[in-house]
């Protein structure tokens, strides 16, 4: 006792020196003299009910607490079920007592409180979120662009092109801020804006492209929302990755960003030789792969008749893709008035591959049995441009009206050098593709739950080919002809359509309907005529060997959709009726074509709890034959090999049946997913060929009764004592149809495929980390005669995570062919070590790409009635620095 | 081990008289309502606080408590769906005043478990803003409690030292709670201080000697091993090529402990 009031003086006088403090204390007792814990003591100024400061007894009733303000206050003494006390307190400024004791007595107090409503009635809060991912909490530094911290974020999938999925389904944008610039061509974006500035992920599930039409609209979409770190709104930032390596190999890029007051502008350039493609998918930026895809002419497109790049084999673009890619974008998006925004997108690509390949083809029957051997390389140059135009005017709070336009054109010029059975050959493909689209709709939010949207469409897509190649390997279809040392063709695709819709959906929560009446007109036009002749002039041959065809279609629809919520099973259902009138022209005849039919399509999902589920659909199609099945005339699709269609419009029905069940979210231990799908077409399109040493020819033919029919199954196990996941994979695929080879008669053909394979891949929490796996590809052809292959990958990846700032990632890979009778297996090891100062925004990384220098890869094909072994030829080892800055 | 029994002899003892002491006083129930907007968006949950001289209970009741899955239609056209897992048993906090020791519950994979939690006394700042709730004057205080700043609003009409959740401390009940972020939103919506004393005798009752309990310590291990059990989880299911994420995978929670890091 002593000692603390020594302390307490010691205090008081050490603090008074200071700050003049004055200390209350006191004890509390009732009226019986015993004493009070847990009552409030608190200090309030004469003139104010606000509470300066406050204490409360401890077990002995006995409380304490300094103030040091001068002024004239009250204390306050209270407990429930007592009358409280107030002693009136002077604090002098100039003399301010050093402690005040107060001793207070309380006397009981009969309650007269009842119970108080407090607050009845409070409005609901829901909080306009969806499901967001801050980025700081999943990068662990080694991201370079967005794409790298999608990868890591839960749920979301980045496939080697670029395409990202949400938790199997594809997503429909990436925006920014909202804003939506890239549309179904986000890759732009994910492949090359700076990881750093993203602040969180948003994924919006159900998402509609018009903005009206949420809560009305069924919608399975997935769209993706970055947002911006709040200090990178500023005026203008970016970053730059400078990469220079031995041979020659170079990876540079530069990124801008301005954030103006109302608009905003992405510039976007890349230039690398090392494999990159910089757009993504370079084949879906030439046509309508802007456009949403859920508009009425979307899915028009010219066929392109002639192409010379091979099938390559699956391995990753950095080991096959020999390209020099330059590309710059500029995208930006501007607020014209509070109501309306407009969206401009400007893209120029150019970009030089090589790809080289030598085949051996031994072509075993029906018909003489031969083998060509044929090597290959190919030059592609490709001049690529993209300008799109999108209006967005929100006339009233319940009326949208959009326009968009977007023009696209370009030039590919291939030549291919190539060695057939040892005669040297030279190809020449030139090919000025244009594109434009027109597009333009209204919307209006009848009620808060029905929208009617109106819209209308214009696409015109021309596709001209010009090709030759300085060989004649077609004397057997051209006898008379003696004296041609040259193939070519000129070949030009059209189409052009217009179609307009209305479309009425109304939502009532479980349910959900859908109407649409809409006309739809394509005229589809192909022009090609095979040459013949020498260097000095080409000829064009009989009519068999040409096409002007026209195939007009005007087609009146309505369909009706409606989904249904019934607890736990969602039923899905719809039906279209169309009625067509066709017209096909060529030289010589027109036939008209009026068929009435329709398309149909039910589906359920039942889930059995949030992790599981059972989804069933089965779908009844009617395809209408597209221009190059409705050719007459033989096209040319490179020097020795010709195709025709079947020279008439047909209809051709198909059956689709789909089964699937889930087990497990990402964060299960055990998952397992497990499908079934069954296609059956009574009647298709198979092939008649006549397939000779120096050319082949096919031909379509009405055929009956195709059906495949695939199993998959894949299932994760995690294994708490190894900390690692098991992944077993199985896919069996079986497909039936019909052909006929070199007067065979009818052939019946039955093609399996397994795919299984395995993988364990741990999750240690300290430094290093391994990932093993490995997968079997068997494939067998079966056709009087069986053909069969066994193909293998298996792969070993380490990752040492050194330092916070240093990642060292190891990648081996063992390709095993099993029809290859020696060298049948190649190893490929990919290093990257990356350091990265975090504070400066400089990032450091040496890449060693295919270290083992393995400069081939042979694989061999199957088919029922050939096999081919074909090597191909890969970028070789370089070793690359890679700096990388942030402004 | 002499020495110890010695020492809590007289503290039951004292128990015992301030339990005689107290009946008559200091006793209540009052209900709350809280908006977790960061977990459950905004979903409501509905807790009573009973209270006496020794003791505070505040407990969840289930009978008003959402289950299961919900789709919110969002203002932006995106549907949010959220599951709420259900529970058997009510969420709670227990004080016990005379020992300075208190305890909650969690249900880590749907196990139930009462964590004895670490004495931490929340110092206060006072403010001088007042509002009325209801017919309350309330003034304002803030504290920095386990990683994040609360703004409370409490009245000294009702002299009592307690409030909803881990809060209390202050010199009147705490009838209203904010965090500095909106995370979390708690208000009285009724206040009885002249409820059945048997009845607040038999709730606190239930909550006074539990079974079983673990430490603060193995509750924080739990917490880590759940946290580090989805990071494997999430690694070892990365695709081919993907580098490991190296920062945790980590549950949000309200309450951050740095001694987990």
């Amino acid at each position: 006792m002593f000692e603390k009031h020594i302390i307490i003086v010691l205090c008081s006088l050490s603090v008074g020196l200071v700050n003049a403090q004055t200390v209350f204390k006191g004890i509390v007792t009732d009226s019986l003299g015993k004493v009070m814990p847990l009552t409030n003591i608190y200090l309030q100024p004469n003139s104010s009910t606000v509470i300066v400061a406050f204490s409360i007894t401890d077990s002995n009733g006995y409380y304490e607490f300094s103030y040091d303000k001068s002024g004239i206050y009250q204390l306050n003494i209270t407990s429930l079920g007592f009358s409280p006390q107030q002693i009136a307190v002077v604090i002098d400024s100039l003399n301010p007592p050093k402690q005040l004791i107060n001793n207070v007595r309380l006397q009981t107090q009969k309650m007269e409180l009842n119970e108080v409503i407090v607050n009845a009635n409070l409005p609901v809060v829901v909080k306009k979120d969806t499901i967001s991912f801050k980025a700081d909490a999943y990068a662990d530094g080694t991201e370079t662009v967005v794409e790298d911290l999608l990868k890591k974020i839960p749920g979301l999938e980045v496939d080697s092109r670029g395409n990202i999925k949400v938790n199997g389904k594809s997503i429909e944008k990436v925006m920014v801020d909202g804003d939506d610039l890239f549309e179904k061509g986000y890759q732009l974006l994910t492949k090359n804006l700076n990881a750093g500035v993203i602040d969180r992920i948003e994924v919006y599930d159900h998402y509609s492209d018009n903005p009206l039409l949420k809560d009305v609209e069924d919608s399975e979409k997935v769209a993706l929302n970055l947002t911006l770190k709040g200090d990178k709104k500023q005026r203008l930032f970016g970053n730059a990755t400078l990469g220079g390596g031995t041979d020659d190999f170079y990876e540079n890029r530069l990124n801008l960003i301005s954030f103006q007051k109302n608009s905003k502008h992405f510039f976007f350039g890349n230039l690398n030789n090392t494999g990159l493609d910089p757009t993504g998918d370079i084949s879906q930026m030439s046509g309508n792969s802007f456009a949403s895809g859920n508009r009425p002419a979307d899915t028009n497109k010219a066929p392109e008749v002639m192409s010379l790049m091979a099938a390559r084999p699956s391995l990753k673009d950095a080991y096959i893709n020999f390209n020099n890619a330059e590309m710059a974008s500029l995208s930006s998006i501007t607020s014209l008035s509070e109501k309306t925004k407009l969206k401009t997108l400007v893209f120029f690509t150019a970009d030089e591959n090589d790809f080289f390949r030598d085949q051996t083809l031994e072509f075993f029957g029906p018909g003489e049995a031969f083998t060509n051997t044929e090597d290959y390389r190919l030059r592609k140059k490709t001049k690529l441009g993209f300008v799109k135009t999108d209006l967005t005017s929100n006339l009233s709070k319940t009326k949208l009206l959009e326009y968009s336009g977007n023009i696209s054109f370009g030039n590919q010029k291939t030549n291919t050098q190539l060695l057939f059975n040892g005669s040297p050959t030279r190809e020449n493909l030139d090919h000025d593709p244009l594109s434009i689209d027109q597009y333009l709709s209204y919307t209006s939010k009848l009620r808060k739950n029905r929208a009617l949207v109106l819209s209308a469409q214009y696409v015109h897509d021309e596709k001209p080919q010009s090709y030759v190649a300085d060989t004649f390997l077609l004397g057997k279809l051209f006898p008379n002809n003696t004296t041609a040392t040259r193939t070519a063709q000129h070949a030009t695709a059209t189409t052009n359509a217009f179609a307009t819709e209305a479309r009425w959906i109304t939502n009532n929560g479980s349910s959900n309907w859908e109407l649409i009446a809409g006309y739809y007109y394509a005229s589809d036009r192909l022009n090609n005529t095979l040459l013949l002749g020498d260097k000095n002039a080409l000829q064009p041959v009989d009519s068999l060997y040409r096409n002007r065809l026209n195939l007009n279609q005007n087609n009146f629809y309505t369909s009706a959709r409606y989904r249904r919520n019934i607890g736990r099973l969602k039923i899905f259902a719809k039906a279209e009726i169309h009625q067509l009138f066709t017209q096909v022209e060529n030289d010589i005849t027109s036939k008209q074509t009026n068929p009435l039919y329709w398309n149909g399509q039910v589906s359920g999902e039942y889930k059995f709890s949030n992790i599981s589920s059972l989804t069933a659909s089965y779908n009844f199609n009617t395809n209408n034959s597209s221009l190059l099945n409705v050719s007459d005339g033989f096209v040319l699709n490179d020097y020795r090999n010709l195709s025709s269609g079947f020279g008439k419009f047909e209809q051709l029905q198909n059956q689709f049946l789909f089964v699937n069940y889930v087990y497990g979210g990402f964060l299960s231990g055990f998952t397992l997913n497990s499908s079934f799908v069954y296609n059956r077409e009574s009647e298709y399109f198979g092939n008649i060929s006549r397939i000779e040493p120096e050319f082949s020819t096919s031909e379509l033919a009405l055929l009956r009764n195709r059906e495949s029919y695939s199993y998959n199954l894949q299932s994760d196990y995690y294994i708490k004592a190894l900390s690692s996941n098991l992944k077993g994979k199985f896919n069996y695929t079986n497909t039936h149809f019909q052909n006929f080879v070199n007067q065979s008669g009818k052939r019946s053909i039955e093609s399996q495929n397994i795919n299984f394979g395995g993988e364990l891949r741990s999750a240690f929490l300290g430094f290093f980390n391994y990932h093993i796996g490995s997968e079997w590809q068997y494939s067998e052809v079966k056709f009087g005669g069986k053909s069969t292959r066994t193909d293998n990958l298996t792969f070993l990846d380490l990752y040492f995570n050194i330092h916070k700032n240093t990642i060292i990632k190891l990648q081996n890979d063992r390709y095993f062919f099993g029809n290859l009778d020696s060298d049948s297996s190649f190893y490929f090891t990919e290093l990257s070590v990356q350091y990265k100062l975090k504070e400066s925004g400089m990032s450091f990384e040496l890449v060693g790409h295919n270290l083992l220098n393995t400069n081939n890869l042979r694989n061999s094909n199957i088919g029922d009635t050939s096999t081919s072994l074909t090597d191909f030829r890969l970028l070789p080892r370089y070793v690359m620095l890679k700096a990388g800055f942030r402004f | 081990m002499n020495l110890k029994l010695l020492k809590i002899i007289p503290l039951l003892m004292f128990f015992v008289s301030i339990n005689i002491n107290g009946q008559n006083n200091i006793k209540g129930i009052v209900e709350y309502q809280e908006t977790d907007e960061f977990n459950y968006k905004g979903i409501k949950s509905f807790y009573t606080l009973y209270f006496d001289n020794n003791y505070s209970l505040y407990e969840e009741n289930l009978n008003k408590a959402t289950f299961g899955e919900m789709d919110f239609n969002e203002s932006d056209g995106t549907i949010t769906t959220i599951k709420l897992p259900y529970r058997d048993k009510p969420k709670f906090n227990f004080f016990d005043f005379k020992n300075n020791s208190s305890m909650f519950s969690i249900s880590p994979f749907g196990n139930y478990t009462i964590v004895n939690d670490k004495d931490e006394k929340i110092s206060w700042s006072l403010m001088g803003e007042t509002k009325k709730i209801g017919n309350f004057e309330c003034q304002k205080a803030k504290a920095h409690f386990r990683g994040r700043n609360y703004y409370v609003w409490f009245t000294t009409e009702i002299p009592l030292s307690t409030g909803p959740w881990k809060l209390n401390g202050l010199s009147g009940l705490i009838l209203e709670v904010q965090e500095e972020n909106g995370l979390i939103h708690i208000i009285a919506t009724s206040i009885n201080l002249t409820a059945e004393n048997t009845f607040i005798q038999k709730k606190i009752g239930q909550y006074k000697n539990p079974k079983t309990t673990i430490s603060f310590e193995d509750y924080l291990k739990i917490l880590t091993d759940f946290e580090q059990k989805y990071e494997r989880i999430i690694n070892s299911k990365l695709s081919k090529g993907q580098s490991p994420v190296t920062d945790s995978y980590s549950f949000w929670s309200l309450e951050l402990y740095p001694e987990m890091n």
